[in-house]
């Protein structure tokens, strides 16, 4: 049967009756967009699909508690987003220090709440080119912090609205606005500093 | 504020002298140390220059375009990068092309806003003019368009091939739809569910709830045993006692139900046989026995549970 032409909700509606070919076609639908937001965050291919596989399969074994109210695709992401985080957080004992929290209001809050990138001892270099993402824009957005990083490529890749980026990311929407503007700040400095 | 017994003015009498905070006849005093004391009377005339020089302090402004750059939300020369404002200072000398006065430049979240269309008409209509007229952030703009459409076009990258697969062979269909058309629970299943979580799960946790629960007849046969041990009183007349007590409750409690039952068949006879069965010595000792024994189940399950796992523990531990 073909459900290309059905909206997500019917979509998941099927799945939730047993059919196969509607857990495929949510599959062939978000692989790609909960792949990239993961791969992008986490920059190891294995790992990515590992993680990917997980949102996936956790989303489908709670697909009974899913709303259809409530975008598929939010949803979707707010446990792929979940999940990588979550990844992150546990891997921040191999890492390296490069900034401080954006609301940190002082010297020994910045330095208290610095984000970690994960130290791979690679250079930068060897880090893009070894894990598939090249050029300087992806190089960049590898070097932001990983929430800002999470709202640019949900913005800007996924094309979601502030509204869905800060549903994703279960923060509120000013937070949301600042961490994409702030983000972007920081890109384009990375960026111009490498043009120059 | 003293002036004894120090032979001169203290600094803090000069201070209040030169203010005028002094009374009158502690002003009068001062003034008189301050005729014949040359080094007080130097003193006081440098408190009375700094003073002066206090008063004739002005008022400091921020500039005329303070309250306008409070008030604008999108316009901050502030935000105007340092490269920026050198290219202005190099414009001004240019004719036509130098920013009207007055005109500050876009801040960059405002260009953000403006390129992703996140501003109202008005506040765009401003924007574009602005961005007409000023070679600034004319430019800014082009910077930051270059970058919106870098990430714009940032491809979706694919996992490997058959990754659909590896995730439906770990997707179990039949049972994911049993689980999400299960039907809906009544109210009665799910009153039972939730008692069931309420009760305790363990042999231990039982032990701790029905420790909790026997608690306060632990309490109440420690108050026997303590009356019971007494020398002038027997288990006998204690149990004669309590019978009583029970039977001027059972009165009490007659008389009070006896208005609400009177007239109901059989009412009499129950009270009857009730009365009988309080003033009988023989029950009130049932129920003391009965109360001791629960007593000391409760004792053993606190002890088997919570005091000898705790024991055994710390053994174990010494052993490893």
């Amino acid at each position: 049967m073909d459900h290309s032409t059905l909206e997500d909700r019917e979509v998941a509606a099927l799945a939730c009756k047993g059919r196969e070919s509607a857990f495929r076609e949510l599959l062939a639908r978000y692989e790609r967009p909960v792949f990239s937001l993961v791969y992008r965050m986490v920059r190891d291919r294995t790992l990515a699909e590992d993680l990917a596989q997980e949102a996936f399969i956790k989303a489908f074994h709670a697909l009974g508690s899913y709303k259809p109210e409530y975008k598929f695709s939010s949803w979707l992401f707010k446990i792929a987003n979940n999940l990588t985080i979550d990844h992150l957080r546990k891997k921040k004992l191999d890492t390296i220090s490069i900034d401080g929290s954006p609301h940190a209001s002082g010297e020994e809050e910045t330095s208290r709440t610095r984000f970690i990138l994960p130290d791979t001892g690679e250079t930068p270099d060897e880090y893009t080119e070894n894990r598939e993402l090249g050029g300087q824009i992806e190089d960049a957005i590898a070097r932001l912090r990983p929430e800002y990083r999470t709202a640019i490529l949900l913005r800007h890749v996924e094309g979601h609205s502030y509204d869905e980026v800060a549903d994703i990311m279960e923060l509120p929407l000013g937070t949301v606005k600042t961490y994409i503007h702030r983000g972007r700040s920081e890109l384009k400095e990375l960026l111009s500093e490498v043009a120059a | 504020m003293t002036m004894d017994p120090s032979p001169h003015l203290e600094s803090d009498v000069l201070q209040a002298l030169a203010e005028g905070e002094l009374s009158r006849e502690r002003e009068r005093l001062a003034r008189a140390h301050l005729d014949e004391c040359a080094r007080c009377r130097s003193e006081m005339q440098g408190w009375a220059l700094l003073f002066s020089e206090l008063e004739e302090l002005q008022d400091l402004r921020p500039s005329s375009d303070f309250s306008a750059r409070v008030m604008s939300g999108v316009e901050v020369e502030a935000s105007t990068p340092a490269r920026s404002r050198w290219i202005d200072r190099l414009l001004e000398r240019v004719p036509g092309v130098r920013p009207s006065p007055g005109d500050r430049h876009l801040s960059v979240q405002g260009i953000q806003d403006y390129l992703e269309g996140a501003l109202d008409r008005g506040t765009r209509s401003r924007v574009e003019s602005h961005l007409d007229d000023c070679l600034t952030c004319g430019t800014l703009r082009m910077e930051w368009e270059a970058l919106f459409s870098e990430l714009d076009e940032l491809p979706q990258l694919a996992p490997a091939t058959g990754f659909a697969d590896q995730v439906m062979a770990k997707v179990p269909v039949a049972a994911i739809a049993k689980v999400a058309n299960a039907p809906e629970r009544s109210w009665v299943s799910r009153a039972t569910e939730l008692s069931r979580r309420l009760l305790p799960s363990s042999p231990k946790s039982w032990a701790v709830a029905g420790g909790v629960f026997m608690a306060p007849s632990v309490g109440l046969i420690a108050g026997v045993a303590a009356v019971v041990v007494h020398p002038l009183l027997s288990l006998r007349e204690l149990a004669l006692f309590i019978g009583w007590r029970a039977s001027d409750l059972g009165s009490l409690v007659w008389a009070y139900s006896l208005d609400a039952l009177t007239g109901a068949p059989g009412v009499y006879w129950l009270m009857d046989t009730l009365r009988t069965l309080f003033e009988t010595p023989g029950l009130a000792a049932a129920g003391i026995m009965a109360l001791w024994a629960l007593t000391m189940t409760s004792a053993w399950v606190l002890y088997r549970y919570i005091v000898a796992p705790t024991l055994s523990t710390g053994h174990h531990a010494k052993l490893s």
